[in-house]
């Protein structure tokens, strides 16, 4: 019997976000059963003097900003659910990989583990946009290595390059492109450049309160990858994204990405990305960050939509030098098996 | 029944994080051995429910309140291995992100939730299950007194490491505990068997558990 699972999945995870948000202010607040136990048989004093673990990033199910706790407690909810959600998938699709992945997984975790992360604006490894820009008058190059497999076991690696600089206080421009090694599983191997992005972002909202940091940014792709060689699609493509940046707590930080992008190319549809990011802020110099990036390529199919996830690390060198690793994995057919990308951030005013 | 830091000694904390990362080893053995690439998605889910469904704190006597686990429910759902593995995921989840249930104690928290709850409640129902013939009304029954019993369980096992970590005796920390968990066990009896009864009634294949009868017998994690 095969279960059929694809419309039940979003039902379940819709009841228990409903759960989250609208159930979990109106919680008990008495103790729980073992609480109760050691405040009556007197060991309670013993549990609250020794905590190991002070990087939670919403302890007890709040977010210190807001100041109503019904809203916090929900909200905390919500984004708990959702959360675990991904990771509860993730790792059950990481439990059905091949060996390969797993020994490339566990090299990847025991990194994270012995590395540890922090600047609200470092963007890379994720591929979620924030609305910080780079400030006025200052480069910022990044260059990066990647290697992905997708899911018929075609192979692409190579370096990437990508410059931007702060044209005003809230704007700046940039410009990035790749080289890549095509190694396909069957069939010749190619390589070559890559297509070029050319990136305007503005930043229209700071953060305040409540209120989220927003930027939209104006992505032109421009087909410098070789058609015949099957690199890009050699037609120009246009790409606006809105971007929402919100600190949770001193911890956490949350981006959230919504897009669209005409492409050049015919007889393709047109594409709506969207992508949710966090930053998790664990020392003064060291950060883990998670994200899942999605694209609907409205053609009215959702098998051959790309999802991932991300999982990944920055550590700052020094202010101006950021060291990041991430491990992209495929949550659908469409998207590429994994994706391993490790880079450099510079920043430097000439 | 999340324990907190302090409250165990440090050789409980070793003991039952070995026997717990044992079980949690084996479980990804047969999840990786059972699952097709349709029931993970039915893990995330069900993670993600038991998560929320956790947060919401229900009063019982005396100033007390209890919260649903969800152990035997997963259980029956996925099977004992996979809960296991979604019970240790929603723990270290609760804990590193929110500060619910200490580190050092995380390896007695699986043991007690997970082990126990998990493995300990669904061997509990499908002896039961047997034992009513696997009839529908067997099931029902052997779903609730499973789930009862897997909150007093639980429970009981963190009385004992309490009482072994010389936080508080035996004969003071198993009737307190058991006692109070054993109202609140009520509540988790009455939610995993409406959340499991809703499901059958929507989607009956999700229940692997549930034996239709003649239908063949579907091997789960």
């Amino acid at each position: 019997m095969k279960r059929q699972l694809d419309g039940f999945v979003w039902i379940g995870l819709g009841i228990a976000l409903i759960l989250a948000l609208f159930l979990s202010p109106f919680a008990s607040t008495s103790p729980d059963g073992l609480e109760k136990v050691a405040e009556t048989k007197g060991f309670a004093e013993k549990g609250e003097t020794w905590k190991f673990w002070k990087q939670a990033p919403l302890p007890d199910y709040n977010i210190p900003w807001i100041k109503n706790e019904k809203v916090s407690t929900a909200l905390s909810g919500l984004i708990g659910t959702l959360a675990i959600f991904f990771i509860a998938l993730g790792i059950g699709k990481l439990i059905k990989r091949t060996l390969t992945t797993k020994v490339i997984l566990f090299i990847f975790f025991s990194s994270l583990i012995s590395f540890s992360p922090t600047s609200t604006d470092a963007a890379r490894p994720l591929r979620t946009d924030d609305a910080g820009t780079v400030e006025k008058g200052e480069f910022q190059l990044e260059a990066s290595f990647e290697a992905l497999r997708q899911d018929n076991h075609d192979r692409e690696y190579g370096p990437s390059m990508a410059l931007t600089y702060g044209l005003l206080k809230r704007m700046d421009l940039g410009i990035g492109s790749d080289y890549i090694f095509y190694h396909p599983k069957e069939g010749k191997r190619e390589n070559g450049m890559a297509d070029t992005e050319l990136k305007l972002k503005y930043r229209w909202i700071d953060e305040q309160d409540w209120r989220p940091a927003f930027a939209t940014t104006g992505t032109v792709k421009i087909p410098t990858a070789s058609e015949s060689k099957g690199l890009g699609s050699g037609k120009i493509d246009f790409h606006i994204n809105t971007i929402l940046t919100k600190n949770l707590s001193k911890k956490l930080v949350l981006h959230l990405n919504l897009g669209y992008t005409l492409i050049g190319e015919k007889h393709v549809n047109n594409e709506l990305n969207y992508s949710m990011a966090a930053q998790f802020i664990l020392t003064e110099k060291w950060a883990l960050v998670g994200e899942v990036v999605g694209v609907n390529n409205l053609n009215g199919r959702h098998g051959d939509d790309p999802i991932s996830g991300l999982l990944g690390t920055y550590y700052l060198i020094t202010d101006k030098i950021i060291w990041d690793a991430g491990l992209e994995i495929g949550m659908s057919k469409a998207a590429p098996d994994f994706r391993l990308t490790t880079g450099l951030t510079l920043l430097f005013k000439p | 029944m999340h324990i907190p830091d302090g409250f165990l000694s440090h050789s409980i904390n070793a003991a039952t994080f070995v026997i717990s990362s044992g079980a949690c080893a084996y479980g990804v053995r047969r999840v990786n051995r059972n699952f097709g690439e349709r029931e993970v998605p039915l893990m995330g889910v069900t993670a993600a429910f038991i998560f929320a469904a956790q947060m919401f704190n229900f009063p019982v006597a005396g100033g007390t309140s209890g919260h649903f686990l969800g152990s035997v429910f997963s259980s029956v759902l996925l099977g004992p291995w996979a809960s296991l593995l979604i019970m240790t995921i929603v723990l270290v989840f609760q804990c590193l992100g929110f500060a619910d249930g200490g580190l050092t104690a995380i390896g007695s928290n699986i043991f007690n939730m997970g082990v126990i709850g998990a493995l300990g409640g669904y061997s509990i129902f499908i002896f039961l299950y047997t034992l009513f013939q696997k009839s529908r009304r067997g099931f029902f029954i052997a779903l609730a007194i499973s789930s009862w019993l897997s909150i007093v369980m639980g429970a009981s096992a963190a009385a004992i490491e309490l009482a072994i970590s010389g936080t508080s005796p035996l004969k003071v920390a198993l009737p307190a505990m058991a006692g109070i968990h054993a109202i609140i066990g009520i509540g988790e009896a009455i939610i995993t068997s409406t959340a499991v009864s809703l499901i059958l009634k929507t989607r009956p294949d999700l229940v692997s558990s549930y034996i239709k009868k003649g239908a063949p017998y579907e091997k789960t994690a």
